[in-house]
This record gives C-alpha cells, sequence and structure tokens, in this order.
C-alpha cells in the first residue's frame, strides 16, 4: 500500500521533456505527475520509448525538464540545498542504478560495493570506520555475495553483477533508490533473487522507484503506467 | 592466495586515482606492457641519438678550439693527408726544408706562426700500429702546450713526451721509439680527434728521432736540412682569412707549399655532421611523435572501453575532476615507468657502442662531461614521459567533461 501519509521525498509537476530527432520535436514527457512518499514502492510499466528511462533521468537530475516543477524534500537536499545531478554526489540521498551501469573492472566485489564510501568519504566523516565495516559485512551477506567478495567482476554471472550493482547502491542507506530496468537480461531464477533482495531492502526502509518489464508480482495500487509520455496509476497495457 | 580473478585483502579507506591507475595497469599487464613498451623506445632512441649528436658537436667544437691556428702551410699535394693527420692521427711523412718559413716573417697580417714536424713510427712499444709522432717548437707554438697546460706542469725536456688520451702510457712511464726510450712526462685528456691517438715531443727532439737509422733508411730522400711538416698560422684579428691564405699562396707561388684555411679543413668534417645532425633530429621528432600518435591510439580505446566503468564512478559520486585525475593517472605511470626503463638500456648501450661508433663514424668526438650527461638524461626522461599524458590529454579532458547523462547514453550505444 502507498505510505500516503509518510514524508513526501519528491514531487513531480507537469513534467515535460522534448527531445529533437533531426528536425521535429518529439515530447519523450507530456505532463507527468507523480509523488514519492518514504517508504514508497512504485513501480512503472509500459513500452519501449514511452518515456521512462526520461523520467528517472530527471528525477536522478541527469538532465532538466523542459517545463513543469521537480522538487525535492529538504532530507534528500540536505543542507547545501543540493540539487539535480549534485544529488547523486550527496551520501544517503538518491542512488541510481540506469541499465547497463558497470562495476569497476579492477576492483573485486567487496571494493565495488565500497565505491560509493571511497568516493565520498570526505562527508562522510561522522561514520566510524567500524560501521562502515558492519555495513559492508551486512550487505555482502545480504546480497549472497560473502564468498565473493574477493572476487573480481569478470568471474562474476549477470545475477552477481546485478546482485553487487544492488549492494552498491544500497551501501551508504540513500533515502531514494532509481532502478531503471534492473531485473533485465537475467534468467527467471537471477531475476526471482534480485526482486526478493530489492524487495528485502525496501522493507528494512527504501523508498524504490522501479522501471521494469516484469509484469509478474505487481502492487497494482504502487504501480504506474506510462504510455506516450504520460503517467497513469494502474496497469494499462 | 591470489589469482587473474581474485583480489588480495582490501583496507582501503580512501581510492585514490594513483591507486585505481597502479591496479587498472598491474591487471591489464599485457596492454601496460606494451604502453611501456613504446615509451621504453622513445626513451631509448632519444637519449641514444642526442648522446650521439652531442658527442660529435663536442667533437667539432674541440677541433675548432684546439686547432687555434687560421691556416695552415703545408706541401703541395699533401693538404688531405695533413687532414688526416690532424683529424684523425693517421700517420703522415709530408716535409718541407724549414728555411721556407723566412717567407712568412715579410707577410703583413701574420700575428704568429709556429712549424710541426710529423714523424710516423715503423712500431712503438706501446702500440700494435704505427704512430704519428708531432714534434712542436715550444718557443713558437701557441696550439699544443695551451691544451697541455693542464696536465703538463713543467716544459717538456728533451727525451720526454707527452701522449694522447688513446696512448697506452702513464706519467713517469716509458715509450720506445726507433729503439730509444723517453720518459712519458703526461697523458692528455681526450680532445675527440687527431691529437687523442698522436705522440708530442719537442722538434728538436723529433728531429733527432729523424736521425735515426731505421728512420732515413725508410726515407732515403731526406737530406740534412732542418725539415718541417707544416706551419700553424694564426692571422691579425682585422684580416679576413680568405685574403691572407691568398697572399700567403701568392708569396709562395712555384715552391711547391699550399696554404689552407683550417675552416675549409673542417668543412667536410662540419657539413657531413650537419647532415648527420639533421638525420637525427628528423628521426627523433618522427619518432616521438609515431610514439604519440600510438598511444594516442591505444588510450582512446582504453577511454572508449572504459566508459561505462566512468559512467559507474560518476553514479557513486566521483567528480569529474576525479574522473580527469584517474584517467591522467595510468598514462603519467606508464610513461614514467617506460621512460626510466628506456634511459637506462639507452645509458648501457651508449657505454658498449660509444668505440664503435667514434671509429665508424670516423668523426671528431668528444664525450660530454658529468654534468651535460646528466641534463641529457633528464631532458630525454622529461620529453619521453610527457608522450603519455599528452596522448591521453585531449581524450580524457572529453570524457571528463561529459556530462552523465552523456557518459550512459554514449556506453548504450
Amino acid at each position: 500500500m502507498p505510505a500516503e501519509n509518510s514524508e513526501l521525498l519528491c514531487a513531480c509537476c507537469g513534467l515535460k521533456k522534448i527531445y529533437l530527432r533531426g528536425s521535429r520535436a518529439f515530447e519523450a514527457l507530456a505532463g507527468v505527475e507523480l509523488e514519492i512518499h518514504r517508504g514508497d514502492f512504485i513501480q512503472i510499466v509500459g513500452r519501449s520509448g514511452s518515456g521512462k528511462s526520461t523520467l528517472l533521468k530527471l528525477l536522478a537530475g541527469l538532465i532538466e525538464p523542459d517545463e513543469g516543477e521537480l522538487e525535492y524534500s529538504s532530507s534528500l537536499r540536505g543542507e547545501n540545498e543540493l540539487a539535480g545531478a549534485e544529488l547523486l554526489g550527496r551520501a544517503e540521498a538518491i542512488s541510481y542504478l540506469p541499465q547497463g551501469l558497470r562495476l569497476i573492472s579492477n576492483l573485486t566485489v567487496e571494493e565495488n560495493v565500497r565505491l560509493p564510501y571511497y568516493l565520498q568519504a570526505k562527508s562522510l566523516q561522522n561514520r566510524s570506520q567500524e560501521s562502515i565495516e558492519k555495513r559492508v559485512d551486512e550487505l555482502l551477506s545480504a546480497c549472497r555475495l560473502s564468498e565473493l567478495r574477493m572476487v573480481y567482476p569478470a568471474a562474476l554471472s549477470g545475477g552477481e553483477v546485478r546482485r553487487v550493482l544492488l549492494a552498491r547502491a544500497l551501501f551508504l542507506e540513500p533515502q531514494l533508490v532509481l532502478a531503471d530496468e534492473p531485473l533485465s537480461d537475467l534468467d527467471v531464477r537471477s531475476r526471482q533473487e534480485v526482486m526478493e533482495l530489492i524487495q528485502t531492502c525496501h522493507r528494512q526502509g527504501s523508498t524504490f522507484l522501479i522501471v521494469t518489464h516484469e509484469l509478474d508480482d505487481l502492487d497494482l495500487d504502487q504501480t504506474y503506467t506510462m504510455s506516450e509520455g504520460r503517467l497513469e496509476r494502474g496497469l494499462h497495457i | 592466495m591470489s589469482d587473474q580473478n581474485t583480489g588480495n585483502s582490501a583496507s582501503l579507506h580512501r581510492l585514490t586515482p594513483i591507486y585505481l591507475a597502479k591496479r587498472n595497469l598491474l591487471r591489464q599487464s599485457g596492454r601496460s606492457a606494451f604502453l611501456i613498451l613504446i615509451t621504453c623506445l622513445a626513451s631509448l632512441f632519444l637519449f641514444l641519438s642526442s648522446y650521439l649528436g652531442l658527442c660529435l658537436n663536442l667533437g667539432l667544437h674541440s677541433l675548432g678550439e684546439r686547432l687555434g691556428a687560421d691556416i695552415l702551410l703545408v706541401p703541395a699535394g699533401y693538404d688531405s693527408k695533413i687532414q688526416s693527420a690532424i683529424l684523425r692521427g693517421e700517420p703522415t711523412d709530408a716535409y718541407f726544408p724549414e728555411r721556407e718559413l723566412d717567407e712568412l716573417a715579410k707577410i703583413e697580417g701574420i700575428e704568429a706562426y709556429s712549424p710541426q714536424l710529423y714523424v710516423q713510427t715503423l712500431s712503438a712499444s706501446c702500440c700494435s700500429y704505427p704512430l704519428q709522432l708531432i714534434g712542436f717548437d715550444p718557443r713558437t707554438d701557441f696550439v699544443i702546450q695551451a691544451w697541455m697546460k693542464t696536465r703538463l706542469k713543467a716544459p717538456l725536456e728533451k727525451n720526454q713526451l707527452v701522449v694522447g688520451h688513446h696512448i697506452a702510457g702513464e706519467a713517469g712511464g716509458e715509450l720506445r721509439f726507433f729503439g730509444k726510450v723517453f720518459q712519458v712526462a703526461a697523458r692528455m685528456d681526450k680532445s675527440g680527434f687527431g691529437f687523442d691517438t698522436s705522440v708530442f715531443m719537442t722538434l728538436d727532439t723529433a728531429r733527432e728521432l729523424m736521425n735515426e737509422p731505421i728512420f732515413r733508411g725508410a726515407h732515403p730522400g731526406l737530406g740534412d736540412e732542418a725539415m718541417v711538416s707544416t706551419a700553424l698560422i694564426r692571422i691579425a684579428a682585422d684580416q679576413d682569412v680568405e685574403t691572407m691564405r691568398q697572399t700567403i699562396n701568392d708569396a709562395y707561388k712555384g715552391r711547391g707549399l699550399y696554404a689552407l684555411t683550417t675552416k675549409n679543413m673542417m668543412r667536410e668534417t662540419r657539413d657531413k655532421f650537419k647532415s648527420l645532425s639533421v638525420f637525427i633530429v628528423i628521426n627523433s621528432a618522427l619518432l616521438w611523435l609515431s610514439s604519440l600518435l600510438i598511444l594516442y591510439a591505444i588510450y582512446m580505446s582504453i577511454l572508449r572501453e572504459r566508459r561505462g566503468e566512468l559512467a559507474a564512478l560518476r553514479v557513486s559520486g566521483a567528480s569529474r575532476r576525479f574522473v580527469n585525475q584517474c584517467l591522467r593517472a595510468e598514462a603519467w605511470i606508464a610513461s614514467a615507468i617506460g621512460a626510466l626503463l628506456g634511459l637506462l638500456l639507452a645509458m648501457l648501450l651508449a657505454l658498449v657502442l660509444r668505440s664503435f661508433l667514434e671509429r665508424e663514424l670516423g668523426m671528431p668526438w668528444l664525450d660530454p662531461a658529468l654534468g651535460r650527461f646528466a641534463v641529457l638524461a633528464v631532458s630525454t626522461f622529461v620529453l619521453s614521459l610527457v608522450v603519455g599524458p599528452l596522448a591521453i590529454a585531449l581524450g580524457a579532458r572529453r570524457y571528463a567533461q561529459k556530462n552523465l547523462n552523456e557518459l550512459l547514453e554514449s556506453e548504450g550505444r
């Protein structure tokens, strides 16, 4: 069930995004309205090219909308009132898992999971080393990666890579996780494993917005369908 | 235990560009070795060619300085032999009567002149080949004694001699020529040309040697008159060398003697050096540019391959600056290793090949002093070091400047 009475993390109002294809303008988003509350588990489905990934990029701050408003809560923006892609650089704010994201090939699984910590260590000085180590162990265990911690990505299966990416995305306990097709190209078993992991993390308190093609196990109250740049609540395929 | 697919324990607390660069280089050892090899070869050839050019330049400069004279008076037809004697220390037997030099005293514009006598040995205790003995007049000489000043503390006496740098013999030792024993007064520093394989003595001592039966037997045409092989002439500062040469030739017309300028004598050597220099410079430049282009191609390929990883770094919170530093660090490290390896190899090769090159080129050759050698080594290192970072600079900047969306979209293609 959507947690509507909980804190509003992000609100989209009349979002439009237009791309030029040759000399023709193409409306990727045609006035999207969306509210994300803390604790939500939102799934967005739709055909390819319907604007799902564009919406996620807007929410992650990678691109700017051409029209409309996008607002974040003060807990996401932090003291420095960050905005846009700067939020990705802020620990504990937003974590973005785009399609096709890679691991760093010459870092081990453990080092890849720790990557956000390595890169943002300056802003994490209030965290003790012990708490960081504990977090690593917890995540590796939750993602069933403990035995693979010293392995390099080249030796991992597709499902294992996806679990490491997820663990990395969750390492600094972001308030909002945006995941674009986290289950694509996985076999049935790996899809189940990754989905279970996502749902476990959600139950532990993370807010998720997932773009997916998977129509199984959808919570229809929190499912949206994107079609020709418009977002509608419910499944309309 | 670690293999290609597992790592050692990482108790790392911060990921630095250098750490990531080192890890990338170690894990992709084949490609890293190739990157290092390119820079190594660039460094090696750059040093060797610069070293060659420097030694030849120093040799030529030394020749110009040591020669001292503006004009040489030689027997007609012997100019090339006298040149060989001076430039390469090749023994010669050119002679003319010393009285002929009286004419020089009458020519206005000549500041000083001094005779030299060349005596070719048939054998000597020091060496397995004929040597050039050079007799000079200590009263009038302005070339040889200036050069000897650093080693010879007192004037040369009868039956004393000074040996060139390549002659086996140390101060206090003895050498035997034509059955006579001589004391070695000094051994000279390297000159870079014919002086190094010559032996120096006073004119009187050289003349005594010429009177030895062995020498007389080999030169039956020589009379009892005092002979010289050449006269070194210094002209006044306000005189033109070519004009003076013509004046001297006019004065000696029909007398079997010929004046040549030392500038002309060195011209052939200078021209040879110039051609070689141009060849060396062009080759070095081409080599350096080729290395740059090859490395550029390799690094661009690496950058394209690593697009996804750059995106992963940015998504995880890395700044553009950090990404830029990561990309450049690898190039700096690989270049530093290659440049150093190449330099060390080149210095070793220079040590091994220098005698061979000196001999085969047949040009004045002088090894640089330690200071100059160090400057050469450092400049080679720096020029080779920057090849890699320059090669990656354009690409690194382009990828680092891309915003995250551009990186992700280019990865998706």
